[in-house]
């Protein structure tokens, strides 16, 4: 089967394979159909990840195939049906593990991001634990977005309930819109995206998102001010990796408010730490997603209440894996979700 | 009446005032005898506190006295009565207030910061931010009850901490109040660590903090692993108000874990960001107290949970005021809280 590797930095190449193994009985084959290619995927190409940068590497987290075949202890899943997997290899026994925070277990492992192999290539083989049932009216698009669909269910619940309040997403690209998304559905008042590049904040408004503003235009306190008046935001969800978003998010959220972390930062951001001890604030990190995360992307992914089209920029055949980064790399401003077709339909 | 006025940084006069004016229907008029001398206090009297930036100061936030007259509403307290006060003026009618988070009151002044504090013989409270005083705590106890109730509020921050590990990064007065706090609420082991002096732990040991490491003789993770084994630790709280307390602690502390910040910083530290975000760390501030913690407080210090005399290391009469900010300026190393007697006994 063909397989695509990151060789190294800047480098991705097609090769022959073995096909995978018999199956386990907790296995599943999936013929994989699509994978979408991940800001985390871009920052590994350009080997800059902070933590994943071990080379050659079989990158794919975010997917969607078809069940070819199945194990002998497996129940709940059939050939013939769609389905993607949380991509964690998680120990079950740490600390975090014991109290089922396993999206943080002291000895993750993440496939195609550091480590255990990834689903860029023809079949791939998940375990049913992982594994999440897709409705046969969802595209394999959607299917593939329900990785950072659940970066979005998670982290927004990471504050606590939205009901009632004002929320500032900081990045308009697939996970800051998703963020965003997911804000609007669990019920927030407001919720302002910001971004530099307008084509996002567009794209934002597609998806039914209240309120953008480009903080290259308009500061982050003046929109706000135009969003909330004198309300002000109680939440920050930071999905850019930048300081200004950062020390934007700590400076304007309301005392005592929350601020969430999910952007990756290429270099680390001074904090204004004894304002936020002052007053009060919670800087609390989001880690991926637990399974409940991924089933309730498929739910409110199939239901309609997160939209996925206006983010998929662009296709590409699966012989052409390297075209898409240089493609992301040549429109980085612009360029939202890219899709790898493994599959033609 | 007698009054201590920071005239200007570096400068304080002991001036004669009038008495108070007449208590209105809700107030208390206190007879001080007892005031400590804080970080903060230190801070202000250098010209580098963060928020402090008008002159004259009338100070004095940690205080006792005796209930000499209340006013025609008052029904709490009476005369003779022992008692100290919260320092807090907050607006009732901002977000965080009706939410009852009125210590982070986004109209907040402080009295013996912004507002006139308690140094002077004689001092107005109102009902509502008064604690009473069991007549078995001494005044000089009794003086001690605003620094441990930010150690009440502090160890409340990060959730039960019965069964986990915690580490204290500092070993002034406030760290080992929320080192004494951490234990009374049921941390299994608690470690306070500090960059300064052994004179610091050994006060910590006589308070019943077991476990010390000096950071200038043992590395962090050292410490670390000689207290908790394997087990490492969970809360992590941040009274040193430096960038190696920071790092230190949120480096090590377990995934998905707490550290909460007190410290004020004269300098911003660098965050690693994306490590907080990947490892599900909450990063909280802890921003004085409310009044539950002050009688929390009271009742620690009363029954003999919390330690105050071992903390106590010199006295100065009140007319002697700036012999104290001069004696903590060259003795700091060997000091913890200096007290101010305003009354004799």
């Amino acid at each position: 089967m063909r397989q695509a590797v990151l060789t190294e930095p800047y480098n991705v190449i097609l090769r022959d394979v073995p096909p995978p193994h018999e199956l386990k009985p907790n296995e599943i084959l999936l013929k994989i159909h699509r994978v979408g290619v991940c800001g985390s995927d871009v920052h590994m190409y350009y080997g800059k990840h902070p933590f994943a940068n071990t080379y050659p590497m079989v990158q794919g987290h975010e997917y969607g195939g078809e069940i070819v075949r199945v194990g002998s202890a497996v129940t709940d899943f059939r050939p013939g049906m769609k389905a993607t997997a949380r991509p964690h290899l998680v120990c079950g026994h740490c600390a975090p593990c014991l109290r089922g925070q396993y999206n943080v277990c002291q000895n993750l492992k993440v496939e195609g991001c550091a480590g255990p192999e990834g689903s860029a290539q023809e079949y791939f083989i998940i375990p049913q634990d992982r594994a999440v049932h897709i409705p046969d009216s969802m595209t394999y698009d959607q299917v593939a977005m329900i990785e950072p669909i659940a970066v979005g269910a998670h982290s927004t619940r990471r504050p606590g309930s939205l009901v009632g309040k004002n929320v500032v997403v900081t990045g308009a690209g697939t996970i800051g819109n998703l963020v965003a998304q997911f804000a609007v559905a669990r019920g927030a008042k407001k919720v302002l995206i910001t971004d530099l590049v307008d084509g996002k904040l567009d794209i934002a408004r597609q998806c039914g998102i209240h309120e953008s503003a480009n903080t290259g235009k308009e500061t982050l306190a003046d929109a706000a001010k135009r969003a909330f008046g004198s309300e002000g935001f109680q939440v920050g969800f930071e999905a850019v990796g930048a300081q200004p978003a950062l020390t934007d998010l700590i400076a304007g959220v309301e005392n005592g408010g929350t601020v969430v972390i999910i952007g990756v930062y290429v270099r680390n951001p001074v904090v204004n730490m004894g304002f936020l001890g002052e007053h009060e604030l919670n800087v609390v990190g989001s880690m991926m997603y637990r399974h409940e995360d991924y089933l309730e992307a498929v739910d409110w992914t199939a239901n309609g209440i997160i939209k996925t089209a206006p983010l998929i920029s662009r296709h590409f055949p699966f012989e052409q894996y390297h075209d898409a980064y240089k493609f992301i790399e040549a429109h980085s401003d612009q360029a939202v979700k890219v899709m790898i077709d493994v599959a033609e339909n | 009446m007698r009054q201590a006025v920071l005239t200007t940084p570096g400068d304080i006069e002991i001036r004669e005032i009038p008495m108070p004016a007449p208590l209105k229907p809700n107030e208390i008029l206190l007879r001080i005898h007892r005031i400590g001398v804080c970080g903060s206090d230190i801070h202000v009297f250098h010209g580098k506190h963060p928020f402090v930036t008008k002159y004259p100061v009338i100070q004095g936030h940690e205080y006792s006295g005796e209930i000499l007259q209340v006013g025609s509403a008052v029904t709490t307290v009476r005369p003779g009565m022992k008692a100290t006060a919260r320092p807090q003026v907050v607006c009732g009618k901002c977000a965080p207030c009706l939410r009852g988070q009125y210590n982070v009151c986004q109209n907040l002044t402080v009295q013996g910061f912004v507002a006139n504090g308690s140094a002077q013989d004689y001092f107005v409270v109102t009902e509502d931010r008064i604690a009473a005083v069991p007549d078995s705590v001494s005044y000089e106890q009794a003086a001690l009850i605003e620094p441990a109730a930010v150690g009440a509020h502090a160890t409340r921050r990060a959730g039960p901490l019965t069964g986990k590990n915690v580490v204290v990064a500092g070993s002034g007065t406030i760290g080992n109040l929320i080192a004494q706090f951490a234990i009374a609420r049921g941390a299994k082991k608690v470690l306070m660590t500090t960059a300064k002096s052994d004179f610091r732990l050994s006060v910590a040991r006589q308070c019943g903090i077991a476990e010390t490491a000096n950071l200038s003789t043992e590395s962090f993770p050292d410490a670390v692993k000689r207290v908790f084994g394997s087990e490492g630790f969970q809360v992590g709280i941040e009274a040193a108000g430096a960038q190696g307390a920071v790092t230190d602690l949120i480096a090590g502390v377990e995934n998905g874990g707490t550290v909460i910040i007190v410290g004020v910083f004269e300098e911003n530290p660098v965050v690693n960001m994306g490590f907080l975000g990947e490892h599900e760390l909450n990063v909280l501030g802890s921003m004085m107290y409310r009044h539950e913690d002050y009688e929390e407080a009271v009742h620690f210090i009363a029954d003999g949970r919390i330690q105050t005399t071992p903390l106590i290391t010199s006295h100065f009469p009140f007319d002697k005021y700036l012999d104290a900010y001069h004696f903590i300026e060259k003795e700091g190393h060997k000091s913890l809280k200096v007290m101010i007697d305003v009354a004799d006994n």
